[in-house]
């Protein structure tokens, strides 16, 4: 008898852990609010100011690795129950097309809460769908060059040799820098296809046309991407990194001269105190070849999304009274994390023109936030990351010249059109 | 009302087998009735339909598949035979040991890699490969490389980079159970066969290796289904890559579900595939280890 006791009441309290663990004991006016990065800093600060005319609201900022959050919001989307959704998240636009093609009921639209004209054209461009807002846009994540001016002023070189330059004469500064100083001129990564992508937009091309058609065979700016890639390469003056983390130590460590991509690498370049003042950013080279390349691109920003759930329109408040609208709060996150924000009139803000001692006193919000208006529109597609991964394979073969620029552009173009 | 003895024995048995009956069904038999049932759906996201057998075609047409059963393949032939090989070598030296607390000591070195989550020691290995890792420092110290050496750059690096974790992984786990097996041979055979003018390595192959016969078995089949497993590892230090180099089934589940658009039908598939595979070498190695081996 005591034995059998024993048991259900170790029943009892494995099924009670179990339902336990299946929900939580948050309270249901909660907003919450999942976010990776710069992000988090951004929601929080939002919630701080959005409490100072609503003290009664409640809010939970997750801060979630952004590989976490990909994960765990898109296995709370395959449940099929917004229980398990946030309230708010913010994700990568490389992802929108995808969420709100197969998962779009669960995503509220903001159409009528979103003024489109007070934010720069292509980071609205990336929120709609069919039309509709989803989205508010949130960081510009522009893709300047960042570069070691102490490195090129070894070398013979000054800020304004590097303004408004091509790839051609970047590589011509490159073999310049690394004769003199040993350093290698730039950080590449062919396998995540990261700076590929960054000149991909900034020739005005993507994997899709405006119109969400693939266009890979014949797309020059792929093509002119590649050779740049190979340019790159086979001068000698680039570290081939494997991966995020190697990128990082690639200018930690001071070995490279300059790294390109998105204004969120400024937090991170400044985490070493050593190269203080060292640093500064320009355009992105040019590719050569047809007048719509451009200096201006973009990778990696994001924007916030309100799920359809009970909470829905007070998320939507908490938003549109803060970081859709808010300049105080995009002050503050220039400062904090020198995150650009994409509202235009937040460029003129008082942090954004403060200079950053760590970039030699440049304002690089300001004048990142000015090259965000001239970054081409592009339509990342459904499948952006199948497309861009696969790519940075068939760069690798490109790169290693076991294929031709034809060849991976066919072989891509067949891979795209059997998903 | 009073039980009778061998009621209550029953009554135990029945509770007791009860509760592990239904934890097994419910993280196991229901999980994986749900996968086959997914594995005949396709689509991407929530927009899924019943396709029936399609996503079992595309496994033979898609080339990633292809990609990863190589490699899942090659861990199974090359890396398997080596951490077999290297066990009984370890474990027939620690036997050897006269002292009881060097035994100890060498087998709790040798186990704690069983003992140290695999993303944290992925992480550390994946630092070391890198140029500026602790272990082009050494070679660069000893002056055996004139540069460093990005060991993930190029295929043959990246998979004799994972190659090496994972022996250097599974090796301690399958040394201790060697060694349990050696310590219960009966000592008096070796005596026996020293007096028959044996040496040290008839007795190894005569006596030591047939007396872990049944471990070999059980090993293999451990260390099997982990080669067709394999995933923290490859999604730590190389993703995959270069170029698919890395990739295995595991990880290319991992990677149609959360980096790609969704296809949960198509994961289900392939998760399926590695089911059937290590259930066929399961028993392929069971029928091969004889009546011993169970």
């Amino acid at each position: 008898m005591k034995k059998i006791l024993i048991f259900i009441l170790a029943l009892v309290l494995a099924g009670a852990t179990l339902g336990l663990t299946a929900c939580n004991n948050r309270d249901k006016d909660t907003i919450v609010i999942w976010a990776y990065d710069a992000s988090v800093t951004a929601a929080q600060e939002a919630v701080k100011l959005y409490k100072k005319n609503n003290p009664n609201a409640k809010f939970e900022v997750v801060e979630l690795a952004q590989d976490d959050l990909v994960q765990k919001f898109r296995i709370a989307l395959a449940s099929g129950s917004a229980v398990n959704l946030p309230d708010i998240i913010y994700e990568e636009d490389y992802n929108t097309i995808g969420y709100l093609k197969y998962y779009n009921s669960f995503f509220v639209d903001l159409t009528d809460y979103i003024d489109p004209s007070t934010f720069v054209p292509y980071k609205i461009n990336n929120v709609t769908y069919n039309g509709k807002i989803y989205g508010v846009p949130y960081d510009s994540s522009a893709a300047p060059l960042f570069y070691r001016l102490d490195y090129l002023e070894q070398a013979g070189f000054t800020e304004a040799d590097m303004e408004g330059i091509t790839w051609e004469e970047f590589v011509a500064i490159g073999l310049e820098v690394k004769r003199v100083t040993g350093k290698l001129m730039v950080t590449i990564c062919p396998e995540g296809n990261i700076e590929g992508r960054v000149m991909l937009q900034s020739a005005s091309r993507w994997y899709y046309d405006l119109d969400g058609n693939l266009d890979i065979v014949g797309n020059i700016g792929l093509e002119r991407m590649m050779e740049t890639m190979k340019l790159l390469n086979d001068s000698g003056i680039a570290y081939r990194a494997t991966g995020w983390d190697d990128i990082i130590s690639s200018f930690y460590n001071g070995n490279v001269a300059s790294i390109i991509g998105g204004t969120w690498w400024a937090p991170i370049i400044a985490e070493n105190p050593s190269q203080s003042g060292l640093w500064r950013i320009a355009k992105l080279p040019r590719m050569s070849g047809d007048d719509s390349f451009t200096h201006y691109s973009m990778i990696g920003g994001g924007a916030w999304y309100v799920m359809n759930k009970p909470n829905k329109d007070k998320s939507i408040s908490f938003l549109t009274q803060t970081i859709a609208t808010s300049l105080e709060l995009a002050n503050i996150m220039v400062e904090k994390k020198q995150v650009v924000p994409t509202l235009l009139n937040a460029i003129n803000c008082e942090n954004a023109q403060k200079g950053d001692p760590y970039f030699g006193g440049q304002r690089i919000c300001e004048i990142v936030g000015e090259w965000g208006v001239l970054t081409p529109l592009v339509n990342y597609g459904e499948f952006p990351y199948e497309i861009a991964y696969k790519h940075g394979e068939l760069m690798t073969s490109y790169l290693d010249g076991t294929k031709t620029v034809q060849q991976v552009l066919q072989e891509l173009q067949d891979y795209a059109e059997a998903l | 009302m009073k039980l009778t003895a061998k009621t209550k024995l029953n009554l135990n048995r029945t509770l007791f087998l009860g509760a592990s009956i239904i934890i097994t069904f419910l993280f196991i038999i229901l999980p994986l009735f749900y996968a086959v049932y997914m594995s005949f759906q396709g689509g991407r996201g929530a927009d899924t339909s019943y396709v029936g057998l399609e996503n079992f075609k595309r496994l033979f047409t898609d080339e990633y598949i292809r990609k990863a059963l190589i490699n899942n393949v090659l861990v199974a032939i090359v890396i398997v035979p080596i951490v077999l090989v290297l066990s009984v070598i370890l474990a027939n030296a620690i036997n050897k040991v006269k002292s009881p607390r060097l035994k100890g000591i060498f087998s709790c070195i040798l186990f704690f890699p069983s003992i140290t989550s695999p993303v944290a020691y992925a992480f550390f290995f994946r630092r070391a490969f890198l140029p500026d890792g602790i272990l082009n420092q050494i070679f660069g110290g000893l002056n055996l490389i004139d540069e460093p050496i990005n060991l993930l750059l190029t295929e043959t690096g990246a998979q004799i980079a994972i190659a090496f974790v994972c022996i250097w992984a599974w090796i301690g786990f399958h040394t201790l159970l060697f060694l349990s097996s050696m310590q219960n041979t009966d000592p008096l055979l070796y005596k026996a066969a020293r007096v028959d003018g044996t040496n040290v390595i008839q007795s190894f192959f005569r006596i030591t290796l047939p007396s872990i016969k049944h471990i070999i078995v059980f090993s293999s089949i451990l260390l099997l289904g982990s080669a067709f497993q394999l995933f923290a590892e490859v999604s730590i230090i190389s993703k995959g890559g270069p170029g698919g180099a890395t990739l295995t089934l595991a990880y290319y589940i991992y990677r149609i579900c959360f980096e790609y658009v969704p296809q949960f039908g198509y994961a289900a598939a392939i998760g399926i595939l590695i089911f059937v595979i290590s259930a066929v070498i399961s028993f392929v190695q069971l029928k091969a280890g004889g009546k011993n081996a169970h």
